[in-house]
């Protein structure tokens, strides 16, 4: 019994540093993106008289003196600007107009006390657009209006969730980009990967090593400086525009950068490691004499690869794919610097967010959603994955 | 053999600078099993695969009655071709592996199903025909290999050492399995074998083959009994090879001498000359112990003597020639220092040149 104790003891010795590197450094930045993505704490702990006073306001009648006398009372309360500021920040992302209108009331209420009349201090404490969000904000330290915002929604005066516009936001648009433009490098990797996979295979000695050193080396090298490569050999003074000008198959550039085009390319490229490899792998424990064997029995050979060696690559397609897609929905380097405008993916507004922005909310809310979306196609893969179609 | 079914016309193979396959000539029968013997390296399986047309001859013509199909790519050469691992498809069952030729060759879906059953049946392996090639065993893949390989009647079965991976109790099954199909379907089967025992028992005719050519084609007696040269005495089989100098000759029969002076009478198929060096071959197990025969009979001095369960392997000394004889268990017990008379007649007693 002590034996086992004392061997399960330093089985967990040897594994704790990895929990606890697991737990430092990807269970709890993840949580607390996902809490940041729906926590909104700011004015229920700032204004709590407030927060009574409103709970049973129907918010469509007029505001009525006890919320006027409680807000002010709470507003009074506030010592540290920082806490205003933040108050101030969060009310004005629902309804523009706060930030005067809190300067002016805050000024007012340090001035002549917390029994100061609101109405006399702005007219505007009199319209209920100004309570709305007053209350909203106040009921509760957890919000769904990220999340919604990450998709393009928000909840109307009566709290129903309506679609915005498509002037107001273009999340969802960016959101379909993402996987569009990951879908196509995808395509695109499996369409480059699969011939060189089963040429790598088919090969020996050194050629093979340098058909896995030329996929390999890129691997090795930074990402931003390939992209940086890429940078260079896109423009239109570059490599690829001034050879095809010089061969006379084009006579202005083609257009390879800041665009679409520019992006697929370079991420294809960095990406195509991760789709060769996993076929390479599968494709080398597929028995030499199976192609042979099915010429034997009478199949051409593009019926051969069709019924034979594609359904046995499929393992390493399949899990290819899912390194490229996963890995290009989460790109940012490359549509940065190769896109246009119009070529940003989702990293790029939650980087802008983050830290253009510093509103952590929406950050983390386009994570979740980026996380949900991601783990959504990864059931999906393991269930087209399943037995049926790799029972090997 | 008046009209050849295949026919290799001065064929060879050389992988750059390596002849594998060297200006080969060889006619096989329609229906007739002809295995192809030899050591690795010795050109048999590369014969085979040019056969199939996996591999294209250098130089040389093949024929399939009568129409030339060194050309011709191996999926219209319409020959069964049982790999060594079997070459199974291991994402389809059995089922689907034995379907692929018929589905290849455009057939009805019900017409597909029943001539799998049917060659399924026939190989004993109706009931596991939904089984895919990792949960068969062994034995049951080969089957599964062979039917595939029965199932779109080819002209011809070509085996490249399919048995190799089995053990020796299922091998031995799957020999007779194999021979008695040959007989009962009329097939034409090339098959390639490094294992003696195995192309003895179930061949109509053996080509052994040594550095791209062939030694010797043949019966297997005729292989086993009147080896041509040394090599084919030596693999096919095992033999006490002796050297002697011819003394006189007389039709079919020699008289020679050994360097210890003994006499001897052979037994030989080439023309001799007196005073040329010969090689004799003499099968251990023709060899009698305690006999004497008119022809060739001496006594030596018995020097080691192994027990082999069905047999007893007794080691003579070198003034009986160092012979190795295969002794019957039945017969009288013998021990290290004994003196015995050996003796054998002159048609165990073989010129391989």
């Amino acid at each position: 019994m002590n034996v086992a104790l004392r061997g399960r003891l330093v089985g967990l010795a040897l594994v704790a540093p990895l929990l606890l590197f697991l737990a430092g450094f990807f269970v709890w930045p993840l949580v607390t993106m996902m809490q940041g993505a729906v926590s909104d704490p700011i004015a229920a702990r700032t204004l709590p008289t407030t927060a009574r006073a409103t709970a049973n306001w129907d918010r469509q009648s007029p505001p009525t003196p006890e919320m006027k006398a409680a807000l002010a009372h709470d507003l009074a309360a506030l010592k540290q600007d920082q806490v205003v500021g933040d108050l101030t920040r969060r009310l004005n992302s629902a309804q523009s107009g706060f930030r005067t209108l809190m300067s002016r009331t805050m000024s007012a209420v340090r001035e002549q006390g917390p029994d100061v009349d609101l109405s006399a201090v702005d007219k505007r404490w009199n319209d209920i657009k100004f309570w709305q969000p007053i209350a909203e904000a106040a009921a509760s330290r957890y919000t769904d209006r990220y999340l919604l915002a990450a998709l393009d929604m928000d909840r109307d005066a009566a709290g129903d969730i309506v679609t915005l516009p498509e002037s107001q936001s273009a999340n969802k648009a960016i959101l379909a980009r993402t996987f569009f433009v990951s879908g196509l490098v995808t395509l695109f990797c499996i369409v480059i990967g699969l011939p060189y996979a089963m040429l790598a295979v088919s090969v020996t000695g050194w050629l093979r090593g340098v058909l896995l050193a030329a996929v390999l080396l890129p691997l090795w090298t930074s990402l931003l400086v390939r992209t940086a490569a890429w940078f260079i050999l896109l423009q239109d003074n570059g490599l690829i525009n001034r050879g095809l000008m010089a061969l006379g198959l084009i006579d202005r550039p083609l257009a390879l950068i800041f665009n679409r085009t520019g992006v697929v390319i370079a991420m294809t490229h960095v990406l195509l490691p991760f789709m060769v490899l996993p076929i390479f792998s599968v494709l080398l424990a597929v028995p030499r004499n199976l192609m042979p064997a099915a010429a034997s029995l009478g199949a051409p050979p593009l019926r051969a690869f069709w019924r034979v060696l594609l359904p046995l690559s499929v393992r390493g397609i399949v899990s290819g794919s899912l390194l490229v897609f996963m890995a290009a929905i989460g790109y940012y380097i490359t549509p940065a610097l190769i896109g246009g405008p119009t070529d940003q993916m989702i990293s790029y507004v939650i980087a802008f967010y983050a830290t253009g922005a510093a509103n952590w909310g929406m950050a983390g809310a386009l994570g979740v959603i980026l996380l949900v979306a991601t783990l959504l196609l990864y059931a999906v893969y393991q269930r087209l994955a399943s037995d049926k179609a790799m029972g090997i | 053999m008046t009209d050849p079914y295949i026919r290799f016309d001065k064929v060879s193979k050389a992988f750059g600078p390596l002849t594998v396959v060297d200006d080969l000539d060889l006619d096989i029968a329609r229906g007739e099993f002809v295995s192809l013997l030899g050591p690795s390296g010795s050109g048999k399986t590369t014969l085979l695969m040019l056969l199939a047309g996996f591999e294209a001859a250098t130089k040389g013509t093949v024929w399939l009655d009568g129409k030339r199909i060194d050309r011709l790519p191996p999926h219209r050469r319409n020959m069964g071709v049982v790999f060594q691992n079997y070459a199974l498809f291991p994402h389809m069952t059995a089922a689907e592996n034995v379907a692929f030729p018929l589905q290849m060759r455009g057939l009805a879906k019900p017409d597909i199903a029943g001539k799998v059953q049917r060659v399924l049946d026939m190989v004993q392996l109706g009931r596991l025909k939904e089984r895919r090639p990792g949960q068969l065993s062994g034995g049951q893949q080969q089957r599964v290999a062979l039917a595939r390989a029965l199932v779109f009647e080819p002209n011809v079965i070509l085996m490249d050492e399919p048995l190799g991976a089995l053990d020796k109790q299922l091998r031995m099954q799957m020999q007779l399995d194999i021979r008695d199909l040959h007989r009962r379907l009329g097939l034409t089967i090339v098959f390639v074998t490094h294992d003696q025992s195995e192309a003895l028992t179930m061949s109509d005719r053996i080509a052994v083959f040594n550095r791209g050519k062939i030694e010797q084609i043949g019966s297997p007696e005729e292989i086993y009994d009147r080896p041509h040269t040394r090599f084919v005495a030596d693999f096919v089989g095992e033999t006490n090879l002796v050297e002697a100098t011819v003394e006189t000759t007389g039709g079919s029969e020699a008289t020679v001498v050994l360097s210890s002076g003994k006499r001897l009478t052979t037994s030989t198929d080439m023309a001799l000359e007196p005073r040329q060096k010969v090689m004799l071959s003499i099968r251990p197990e023709r060899i009698r112990l305690g006999e004497t025969s008119a022809a060739n009979s001496f006594s030596g001095r018995i020097v080691d003597c192994v027990y082999h369960g069905d047999h007893l392997r007794v080691m003579l000394d070198e003034a009986a020639g160092g012979l190795v004889v295969k002794a019957e268990r039945s017969g009288r017990a013998w021990a290290p220092g004994d003196e015995v008379a050996v003796s054998f007649t002159p048609a165990d007693c073989w010129v391989v040149g």
